[in-house]
């Protein structure tokens, strides 16, 4: 009963320790649209932002728009909205989805977009009925 | 035998069952006291915050919305729809000190830093700023930087040091004394430096205004409104929508950690079913000897209790260690974006402790009342008989 005891308390040790590595390493990753907005050009490397997809380019669809997630909360006439425009190759974008881009800013003529090499879906929000 | 050693013998008599049985009401507890703690220090921090603006109303574009109004707590960038020209309308309000702010945000080693376009004389008066390194700003217009005490340690910039803002380097003038909230972690530029670097063309994102005299904030509010097509929210209506958000978020928290607890609870009652069964020749004999069934009850009852009191605890200490090491990870939305201020995080409450650890012995006493009832009601004889 006593190794029982050992191995419950081992097994809570290490719960609690992925726990905090868990987010820890949630927090040095995702950046939010809002926090790349402003100034895109004072991110450099590859970094993961995550946000919703609001849209896609009528003039080109293959930019995509991704606005911050807590728009979604603001639904009043007034609120004004930033979409970040990104590519990604391997993703059919869909509006609502909440996704987690990892990539980096490239320049174009039109100014910066976020190149995406992944795009993780982690659930769709239903925007636009 | 007293009753508190004959109780701490029982429920330990089956070591795993008693380690296993506690470790769920510690997990309740632990997560209870965990979202209690940071959605206490929420609050705190957002009181904290409004009273650091330092005004009585902020004018706001029309039609904001109250996450809009999170937004001027936490120094998250905000639409940049209100002109110049309508700033000095406000200003020209009598009775009325209003500052403007543009804020905005860049990254320094890939990190977001809030920016805040001021207008360096009358902010420093409107905040009753002081310097610790180096100096500040000597004029409206000076290119360069001031640096909040946490900024300007997380990036270890001094006077002297250079900062990239949209691509213009500027130098760090000066480091501000910590004053425990936002400004602490804010780089801050004259406004005009950071109208054209953000390229806000004579816009600005809220103006802070102070009231001379605070009997007459309603009468402000509509002077104000007369003068431009501006929200204007006082410092009071602010704090209840912004807080009514948190309690929202706070009350979803406190659920899913009730939910813990009942099934720590049901867990309280299975081990003292059990127990009671396993038990029947010993009430048998404690009756035989002359024992009540009240005695009984409370023997039980107590066992549940204690229960309760030793995983109150160890629940109360751990969440309240949790929560000082995850309140600085959890930054990913409005609502906990205030813990990244300068404060230390999470505060130890005593109330909160104490208060856990007695609805934890509650709890348990609660919930060890159906297996008490079930022991005390057992007849002598059939409980001696049992084998």
């Amino acid at each position: 009963m006593k190794k029982n005891i050992k191995y419950a308390l081992i097994a809570a040790g290490v719960g609690i320790v992925l726990a905090a590595g868990f987010l820890m390493a949630n927090k040095a990753t995702a950046l939010n649209v809002n926090d790349v907005a402003s100034d895109p050009a004072a991110f450099s490397g590859t970094i993961t932002i995550t946000g919703v997809v609001a849209g896609v380019s009528k003039q080109d669809p293959s930019i995509i728009g991704m606005m911050d997630k807590k728009e979604l909360q603001c639904t009043t006439p007034g609120c004004k909205k930033f979409y970040l425009p990104f590519k990604a190759q391997a993703y059919s974008p869909a509006p609502g989805d909440e996704v987690r881009a990892t990539g980096r800013f490239e320049t174009y003529a039109a100014g910066y977009i976020f190149v995406a090499d992944s795009v993780t879906v982690v659930k769709n929000h239903k925007i636009g009925g | 035998m007293t009753l508190t050693k004959l109780v701490v013998k029982n429920i330990t008599r089956r070591p795993g069952r008693f380690v296993f049985t506690l470790l769920g009401i510690v997990i309740g507890i632990a997560s209870f006291v965990t979202f209690l703690s940071l959605g206490g220090n929420l609050k705190r921090e957002i009181h904290r915050e409004s009273a650091a603006l330092g005004a009585n109303l902020v004018v706001t574009p029309k039609g904001s919305c109250a996450y809009e109004q999170v937004s001027i707590l936490t120094g998250e960038q905000l639409p940049t729809t209100i002109t110049m020209d309508e700033v000095a309308k406000i200003r020209a309000v009598k009775g009325i000190f209003a500052v403007p702010f543009l804020t905005e945000k860049t990254a320094i080693t890939n990190r977001p830093v809030a920016v805040a376009g001021i207008l360096p004389g009358e902010m420093k008066k409107f905040k009753a700023w002081e310097i610790t390194e180096g100096d500040y700003f000597s004029g409206e217009n000076e290119p360069g930087v001031v640096l909040g005490s946490v900024a300007s340690s997380q990036f270890s910039l001094k006077p002297g040091s250079f900062v990239t803002v949209r691509g213009e380097r500027l130098p760090v003038k000066g480091v501000l004394k910590e004053t425990g909230g936002r400004d602490d972690v804010t780089i801050f530029l004259p406004l005009s430096v950071a109208q054209r670097i953000y390229k806000a063309g004579g816009h600005v994102s809220f103006v802070a205004v102070r009231v001379s005299d605070v009997a007459l904030i309603d009468d402000t509010i509509e002077k104000i409104k007369e003068t431009v097509s501006l929200g204007v929210v006082s410092d009071k209506q602010m704090l209840k929508s912004v807080l009514s958000i948190v309690g929202t978020v706070n009350i979803t928290l406190q659920l899913i950690a009730a939910v813990a607890i009942l099934a720590a609870a049901f867990g309280i009652v299975n081990t003292m079913m059990t127990a009671t069964y396993e038990r029947k020749r010993e009430i048998g004999i404690l009756q035989a000897m002359g024992a009540k069934q009240q005695t009984i009850f409370g023997i039980f009852v107590l066992e549940s209790g204690f229960y309760g009191f030793l995983g109150g605890l160890a629940g109360a200490v751990a969440g309240m260690l949790f929560s000082t090491l995850a309140s600085p990870y959890i930054n990913q939305n409005a609502f906990t974006t205030f813990l990244k201020g300068s404060g230390t995080g999470a505060v130890i409450d005593l109330r909160v402790m104490a208060g856990s650890v007695l609805f934890a012995v509650l709890v348990a006493v609660l919930a060890g009342l159906y297996p008490a009832w079930r022991a005390a009601r057992l007849s002598p004889v059939e409980a001696i008989s049992y084998e």
